[in-house]
């Protein structure tokens, strides 16, 4: 009895051993699966934002901000109370944005010397989207 | 116009936004992150981010008080510095050694960093814009740029209602910096420079990492290493285009989760708990979720590092407080308040102005079950790969190989998912509790609010493999040293 009991602490010992060996190595290759489809998965998404048509399509939103901000400073006079129409559009949220330190937007037509709205008027881009400055009547 | 003058512009945006990330952001925050890191290489990341932070305080100080942001910037700046400067002469070079990554290491690690962090940048040639890099962040970045007066008309205007004027400051006001250097001729620095502060971020977040294999053989410490690298590519990975097209999310989410790393993960020291303080201010300061998430950090912090003993909670229960409990309940409450107050005091400027949260104006028509159900399920996606694998890990290695962490020095895992727990139950909150309409209101939002989460979850299966790296290579050691003797039997004898 005596006799076989370090037998017995060192089967348990090595099972033990080999139990955590199992641990580490189950974790290691959980990890490596994981952090290796993510990293495929963000590679090949830096790949896709590089595109052309991606690249043409960033270019064409940039300008449009760029030429926005400069048309509001060439038309509208410093420091004028603005209303920009169609506000819940996007380009009417981009108005209101892009006049920030130059004129003041208002939210109520009764209090604005000019009204800006996205339509006829200076082209801004290939695509033709335009910023009309009109004086309220 | 030819596209390929957006490109240009683009291009010459990155160089500019870089050299303001260097300069007017880096060069301020050396001296304070070289004395809060000591000899590591985190340093490098971490001094932007406290420039950032500095820049932030002085849009606090423009809305409350007056003045110009620069002016302001260059001010604090100023008292940072000498104030760094005075704890280091008379206190802080007399502190232990840090128990930090060895010098080599950590600068390995950070250039390895650096290197993967190539591959996401390179999107930065692309121009980007995102609707709210460019509806929020630039504007606010505009009306700081003009001073305290534009500031306060325009914030307040009526018409700038849905660009959430409530929203922290550290993203505009770095973008407010680099118009008062470079002036606003190139609108694209300022979500440029948000991007680059993402890398400064994740930086932060991957030398912690790299740092749970302080104590380790230099083998772990390498696999240590692209584990820190590795974690920089997952954050960028997790947000798509808003990472590089200047969305603020993967920043305050990616300085939380250093945080976590730093604060509740790593060895107490003097030297983690300094920058899990400054990761977790940057955070506050850079969304409404980031200053919940961070006052959630600042609390668990306290305790872990004064942590609640048997005698002080039955005192407490029997309120018995005597001079020793109070001392100990009053460092708590400074280790909350004090790295609260920049972003406590942006909400309370904000609240004098008038200004509300946009998403709790109003009561939704929606019933609070089919808000729940439609957040557990939007949230839960996010997390249907992660959260599995992490939770996996924690039970394999607490089962067998807690003993290991602990030598480590490394905190308990529960400080962790604590950690992620609180912050997911307060956005959780927000979603069930907010006006908008709660599908398309988590189609456009949801990836981006549980990023925290996934770094965090990122962090703790990365850490456990660390430590499985680490007991493995112990024990392959430990066969080496038992051999050795058995092979020199000669030597032996001699000796």
């Amino acid at each position: 009895m005596h006799a076989s009991e370090p037998t017995e602490s060192g089967a348990a010992d090595s099972g033990r051993r080999r139990a955590r060996q199992l641990a580490c190595a189950v974790i290691a290759v959980a990890t490596i699966v994981m952090c290796g489809l993510t990293l495929d998965h963000g590679i090949r998404e830096t790949a896709s934002f590089q595109t052309s048509p991606k690249i043409e399509g960033a270019a064409r939103g940039y300008q449009l901000e760029e030429c926005t901000y400069r048309v509001i400073r060439e038309d509208v006079p410093k420091g004028a109370r603005v209303f920009v129409s169609d506000y819940w559009q996007h380009d009417g949220t981009r108005l209101t944005d892009l006049q920030t330190l130059w004129s003041f937007p208002v939210a109520y037509i009764r209090q604005a010397q000019y009204i800006l709205a996205a339509g006829r008027g200076r082209p801004c881009t290939r695509q033709m989207l335009t910023v009309r400055l009109v004086r309220p009547r | 116009v030819h596209p390929s003058n957006a490109h240009r512009a683009a291009c010459a945006a990155a160089v500019r936004a870089a050299f303001v990330l260097a300069v007017g952001l880096g060069l301020p925050g050396l001296l304070p992150a070289l004395v809060v890191a000591r000899r590591s290489a985190v340093a490098i990341f971490l001094a932007p981010l406290i420039g950032a932070g500095m820049a932030a305080i002085a849009a606090d100080v423009e809305l409350g008080v007056g003045g110009s942001l620069l002016t302001l910037y260059v001010a604090i700046a100023v008292i940072v510095n000498m104030a760094a400067a005075a704890w280091w002469l008379t206190v802080g070079r007399l502190r232990d050694q840090p128990a930090g990554l060895p010098l080599e290491t950590s600068i390995l690690a950070a250039v390895l960093i650096l290197a993967v962090l190539v591959i996401p940048l390179s999107a930065l040639r692309v121009p980007y814009f995102g609707f709210d890099a460019e509806q929020i962040d630039l504007t606010h970045a505009l009306m700081y740029f003009g001073g305290h007066h534009k500031m306060v008309t325009y914030l307040t205007d009526h018409a700038y209602w849905s660009s959430h004027p409530d929203y922290p400051p550290l993203v505009p006001a770095v973008g407010a910096l680099a118009f008062s250097i470079f002036g606003t001729g190139n609108l694209r620095v300022s979500p440029e420079l948000t991007v680059l502060l993402h890398s400064c971020a994740l930086g932060v977040l991957g030398m912690g990492i790299a740092s749970v294999a302080a104590k380790g053989r230099q083998l772990t410490q390498l696999a240590a290493a692209v584990a820190g690298a590795t974690i920089c590519l997952a954050g960028f990975a997790m947000t798509w285009v808003n990472s590089v097209d200047g969305f603020t999310d993967l920043l305050w989410a990616s300085a939380a989760a250093s945080a976590v790393v730093w604060g509740l993960v790593l060895p107490r020291s003097g030297q983690a708990l300094g920058i899990a303080w400054i990761c977790a201010v940057c955070a506050s300061l850079t969304k409404n979720e980031g200053l919940t998430t961070a006052l959630i950090l600042f609390v668990l912090i306290a305790f872990r590092y004064r942590p609640l003993t048997l005698p002080e909670w039955r005192d407490l229960r029997s309120r018995r407080l005597d001079r020793t409990a109070v001392r100990s309940w009053l460092t708590r409450a400074a280790m909350v308040i004090v790295p609260a107050l920049p972003g406590l005091v942006w909400v309370g400027l904000i609240h004098r102005l008038g200004l509300n949260d946009a998403f709790l104006r109003s009561t939704s028509r929606e019933t609070l079950a089919t808000r729940a159900q439609a957040t557990f399920l939007g949230m839960g996606a996010h997390y249907a790969a992660i959260l599995p694998v992490a939770a996996g890990a924690l039970i394999v290695g607490c089962w067998f190989l807690r003993k290991e962490r602990a030598r480590a020095g490394m905190a308990n895992p529960a400080w962790l998912w604590l950690a992620w727990l609180g912050a997911n139950l307060v956005i959780f909150g927000v979603y069930l509790v907010g006006s908008l309409e709660i599908h398309s209101w988590l189609a456009s939002s949801v990836l981006r609010t549980t990023v925290f989460g996934q770094l965090v979850l990122y962090a703790e299966l990365l850490v456990w493999f660390v430590v499985a790296v680490e007991t493995a290579f112990a024990r392959y050691g430990r066969h080496e040293a038992v051999a050795a003797p058995a092979v020199t039997p000669v030597e032996a004898g001699q000796a």
